[in-house]
């Protein structure tokens, strides 16, 4: 039994070769957008966008804090007003946050690239003529601008709290004191802070790539995180 | 192994009896083709030589045992993997030079979907036509309406049942509109019923005139819509054909005739006849390709006047558990 010698009923088909609808596989670009959906319709990005912005409170709160107990617990005069005063009264809750951003970008990277592999979706994708390599460089990008994202909440959360901080503390700085140094310096700490996320992003993603695991990933990045927090505290 | 062109063999002409030819010939518009595809891992070899052709608009059934190189084929099919030796063709191009362009073409569902738990069955649909550049909506609502899942297609995935899941699978294989959809053990897992849904909408799917290449293990899930059936074997195509040549190459006729030993002579000297016998008191004759009226009249402008004539089939069950069994006994 053969199939050239077979075929009894040859089923007579359209001979028409052309794809019933124009066809193609996504660019970089277009599956950018796609992981930004996907991203936008997951409510851990948003929980985890949460969390960000309680670090950012919380380190508000401990700035507030030392600030109207204490005359010692940060730079001196921080919070007599004026652009440096707003400065710090910004970067500061940013800065102290950012950590916490860390180990959540490390999450966010393992979960969104380990799932992929472990739960065999990345299949469904590849299946479908995608690029490899376009389509994790576009998982990528996309995750890059959440981090954007976190930062620019953050930055935004930190310049709102600041001007509730005269009712607390007098004087205080306000967004009133704005200025072109101010701006550039936390410029500074936004592009600090997005290296920051974007270099734990990799080694999130990275990790759970090679092990192909989320739960390996996210575990080796904190592992690395609080390895580094407890090296700094020795040497 | 059944042998090819079978039915091409010459009947010699006595009494002027002459086997029907083969069915007419017509264009052949090959949508899958596999040349030789060969993949091992190490020594172990999953599939081997592998030889396929799937036409347009045909439901061809990939039938095999667990393990017996099914998953694998298809990966290859997809371009998820890389063959060690052979290769693939859709639509007529090799699949290895132009995989961007050939596989938006084509429609899968492998092993178990694997969809994302968070999005509902509709945003999956709106993800996955993103990877072809995506998708209009109203496709997407048309989409989960043939597959049954428009009432509950805003319910988030991690909800759906196993059978809605596999039903979202093949809903996303069918988005773009594929000419081509693989499907690679769609009833795994699934309840009667589920398995029921299933075939009704791969019938479905077939009566849109799409050409579907269907892996199962099981035989009854593809028989009632397959129109080909191809068996492989450890990694092996040990048969392929239609579902009734299938159970034709069973077949033998049984003739009740007043002198058998006599008819048994005259039978024995047509050589397209396998097998001539015996077997109390009926003459048995082993030859699939022959049909009844045929039979019949070489019979009677031999001067033989049959009692019955009858034809007996082994179940395709049979078939596929005894091809598979004398392969594995290799």
């Amino acid at each position: 039994m053969s199939q050239t010698a077979w075929p009894p009923q040859m089923p007579v088909a359209p001979t028409s070769a052309q794809p019933a609808r124009p066809t193609r596989t996504a660019n970089v670009w277009e599956l950018t957008r796609n992981e930004l959906f996907k991203l936008w319709k997951r409510p851990l990005v948003w929980g985890m966008l949460i969390l960000d912005l309680f670090f950012v409170f919380a380190a508000w709160m401990v700035l507030v804090f030392y600030a109207t107990k204490t005359h010692d617990g940060f730079t001196a005069g921080h919070l007599l007003g004026g652009p440096d005063a707003l400065s710090q009264s910004i970067g500061q809750p940013m800065t102290l946050g950012r950590r916490g951003g860390e180990f959540i970008v490390a999450a966010l990277g393992g979960l969104a690239f380990g799932g992929e592999f472990s739960s065999g979706a990345i299949r469904l994708v590849l299946s479908r003529g995608v690029n490899r390599a376009s389509y994790l460089i576009a998982k990528f990008i996309a995750l890059g601008i959440a981090c954007l994202a976190l930062v620019l909440a953050s930055l935004l959360m930190s310049a709102i709290l600041t001007n509730f901080l005269i009712f607390i503390h007098q004087p205080a700085p306000t967004l009133l004191n704005l200025n072109g140094p101010t701006m550039v310096a936390l410029l500074g700490i936004c592009l600090g802070t997005i290296e920051n996320f974007l270099l734990c992003l990799l080694l999130g993603a990275a990790l759970s790539m090679i092990a192909r695991s989320a739960a390996f990933g996210i575990a080796t990045a904190f592992g690395y995180l609080i390895g580094e927090d407890i090296a700094a505290q020795i040497y | 192994m059944l042998h090819p062109g079978m039915q091409n063999m010459p009947m010699s002409p006595q009494g002027g009896w002459q086997f029907q030819q083969g069915p007419p010939q017509v264009q052949r518009d090959v949508v899958l083709q596999t040349v030789g595809l060969t993949k091992s891992y190490g020594k172990r070899m999953a599939v081997k030589g592998l030889n396929l052709e799937v036409l347009r608009g045909e439901v061809f059934g990939f039938l095999g045992p667990n393990g017996a190189g099914k998953t694998t084929t298809i990966r290859m099919l997809l371009n998820l993997i890389k063959p060690t030796l052979g290769e693939v063709r859709l639509f007529g191009e090799r699949l290895d030079h132009n995989p961007r362009s050939l596989l938006p073409r084509v429609g899968a569902l492998i092993e178990q979907p694997a969809f994302q738990s968070y999005l509902s069955g509709r945003d999956n649909l709106i993800a996955v036509g993103g990877y072809t550049g995506g998708v209009e909506r109203k496709r997407v609502d048309e989409v989960l309406d043939i597959v049954g899942l428009s009432t509950r297609g805003v319910d988030r995935y991690a909800t759906y049942s196993l059978g809605m899941k596999q039903r979202l699978g093949v809903g996303a294989a069918l988005l773009m509109d594929p000419e081509l959809i693989i499907l690679d053990e769609p009833g795994n897992g699934l309840d009667p019923a589920g398995i029921v849904e299933m075939r009704e909408l791969i019938r479905k799917l077939a009566q849109m005139n799409k050409t579907i290449f269907v892996s199962s293990h099981i035989l009854a899930e593809i028989r009632q819509f397959c129109t080909r059936i191809g068996i492989v074997r450890s990694g092996q195509l040990i048969a392929t054909g239609g579902v009734d040549e299938l159970l034709r190459s069973s077949s033998r006729w049984e003739v009740e005739v007043a002198n058998p030993e006599q008819v048994c002579q005259l039978l024995s000297r047509v050589p397209i006849l396998q097998s001539v016998d015996i077997e109390n008191g009926l003459i048995v004759i082993s030859a699939p390709t022959i049909h009844g009226h045929d039979l019949i009249r070489f019979l009677v402008q031999n001067n033989v006047w049959p009692e019955t004539v009858k034809r007996s089939e082994e179940d395709l069950e049979h078939i596929f558990l005894r091809l598979t069994d004398k392969e594995a006994g290799l």
